[in-house]
């Protein structure tokens, strides 16, 4: 039974089936300094967590952690009504949640100065984009202009929408915003959707600046469905689209055929954003621990050590995913040097 | 229904149901006793522990270990430190006395 502001929203979890003596547990959110269930495998289904009758609105759940980098989980039906100056880096995932009407409603979120309140620019997309909430800027997403008139519809017109954020829950010693050669993309190119997503609607990204000299290569966004459809983007291919910290979050698409296979030496989170793709786990020695084929926003804990790879899905189907992991040697903010034999650190540790 | 006056550290706040004041280090923020409710709630859920916390009309609140600091944006930006607990009590209370009838926080 889910929120009846959630009604339009397409929720259908996928299943996980660990083989024998494989523990798994439901995620939950949690307020420790760490995941309490990192060393065991953990399953939920964001949308199916944010449509919960008795779930606040606008307050975030931390539900992925590893050091002081965390996902949060928000759902709202009505514009933010506080901005807010994080400790660092933000990049808000503003997930799809089905309802057509809901995913196609451009947001704005405002930046301001966090001394004087001043605007110093806004970023205006739908769901399926990530927005980029720089540290030392305030972000405030939905800002109403003044008089800043309120918006309450009754409960029965409202329709809610969630997003994950990728933050950090303290003080961290890299930001991607602030690094001299930033190492990931705040910003969107054209994208080409592959035929068979051909009527796809993908919305537009408007970036505004008012202080341009504050804000240029600082707010920004990208459109993650066009990037998830985008007839260009080779498969299993990794994108590290945001770092916070000493953990990166990659950006990849399958179709279960690519026979790579990624391992990460900390435990790690894997979560479906779009399609259904399935994913089998080994240990090191090559034992099947489990299967899951996946739902469109399942998440996934993978314990430390875990290697997983893409397989053909039950129905045959294009997904796209997002992997939260500890950053490696040579990436920005792992704090760790490049290999000597220098090329990508993440292929060096992730290839079968 | 009356709103009482009520005062943190140096900062005044009132309401008369439609729009809430506050007075602090020589300035004035105001804002719908609507949103104010609803942002406060909020700040009382985080524990005010979330950075820098703004409402609309210029009031904001921040911390660090220990303390709390009530802030005026503008310029420049203004703060007075009061403590933790005390601000916890105080926006505790008036969360329960500025709400109107028929207010309610959203599932």
């Amino acid at each position: 039974m889910y929120h009846p502001n959630c009604k339009f929203w397409k929720i259908k979890p996928g299943t996980f089936t660990p083989g024998p003596g494989v523990e798994v547990v439901q995620m939950e959110a949690f307020r420790d300094p760490a995941d309490p269930c990192r060393d065991k495998f953990g399953w939920m289904n964001l949308r199916a967590r944010a449509g919960s009758v008795n779930r606040l609105e606008h307050v975030l759940e931390i539900v992925m952690r590893i050091d002081n980098t965390v996902i949060e989980m928000a759902t709202a039906s009505e514009p933010l009504y506080f901005g807010h100056s994080n400790w660092g880096d933000e990049f808000n995932l503003l997930f799809l949640t089905g309802d057509d009407l809901a995913d196609q409603f451009p947001a704005r979120t405002v930046f301001t100065d966090t001394e004087t309140g001043e605007q110093l620019g806004y970023v205006k997309c739908p769901n399926g984009c990530m927005t980029v909430h720089p540290v030392g800027i305030s972000h405030w997403p939905g800002m109403l202009k003044e008089p800043h008139k309120i918006f309450n519809p009754p409960d029965e017109l409202r329709r809610k929408v969630f997003a994950a954020v990728f933050c950090s829950a303290g003080r961290v010693d890299y930001n991607e915003t602030l690094a001299s050669k930033p190492s990931i993309s705040l910003s969107d190119w054209s994208h080409e959707p592959l035929p068979q997503f051909a009527k796809v609607k993908t919305g537009e990204i408007k970036v505004h600046h008012d202080r341009p000299e504050l804000t240029e290569g600082r707010i920004g966004a990208r459109n993650l469905l066009g990037m998830a459809i985008d007839a260009k983007r080779p498969l299993e291919t990794p994108e590290a689209i945001a770092r916070v910290g000493a953990v990166t979050l990659d950006f990849i698409t399958t179709e279960g055929t690519g026979g790579r296979s990624y391992e990460s030496a900390d435990h790690s989170y894997l979560m479906s954003f779009f399609g259904e793709p399935a994913v089998e786990f080994t240990d090191a020695s090559g034992k099947m621990l489990a299967y899951a084929q996946m739902g469109e926003t399942d998440a996934i804990r993978i314990p430390a050590g875990v290697k997983f790879r893409f397989v053909p899905p039950a129905t045959p189907n294009h997904a796209a995913l997002f992997w939260m992991r500890r950053s490696v040697a040579g990436e920005p903010g792992s704090g760790l040097p490049a290999p000597a034999a220098g090329g990508h650190p993440l292929r060096k540790v992730v290839n079968a | 229904m009356s709103y009482p006056d009520m005062k943190l550290g140096g900062f005044t706040f009132s309401s008369d149901g439609v729009t809430t004041t506050i007075l602090g280090v020589g300035r004035e923020a105001r804002l719908p006793t609507y949103w104010f409710l609803r942002a406060a709630y909020r700040l009382l859920w985080f524990d005010f522990q979330i950075g820098q916390f703004e409402f609309y009309g210029g009031f904001g609140v921040t911390n660090d270990e220990r303390d709390v600091y009530l802030l005026m944006l503008g310029q420049p930006k203004l703060a007075e430190r009061v403590g933790r607990e005390e601000a916890r009590t105080f926006f505790r209370k008036i969360y329960e006395a500025y709400k109107t009838p028929g207010y309610k926080e959203l599932t």
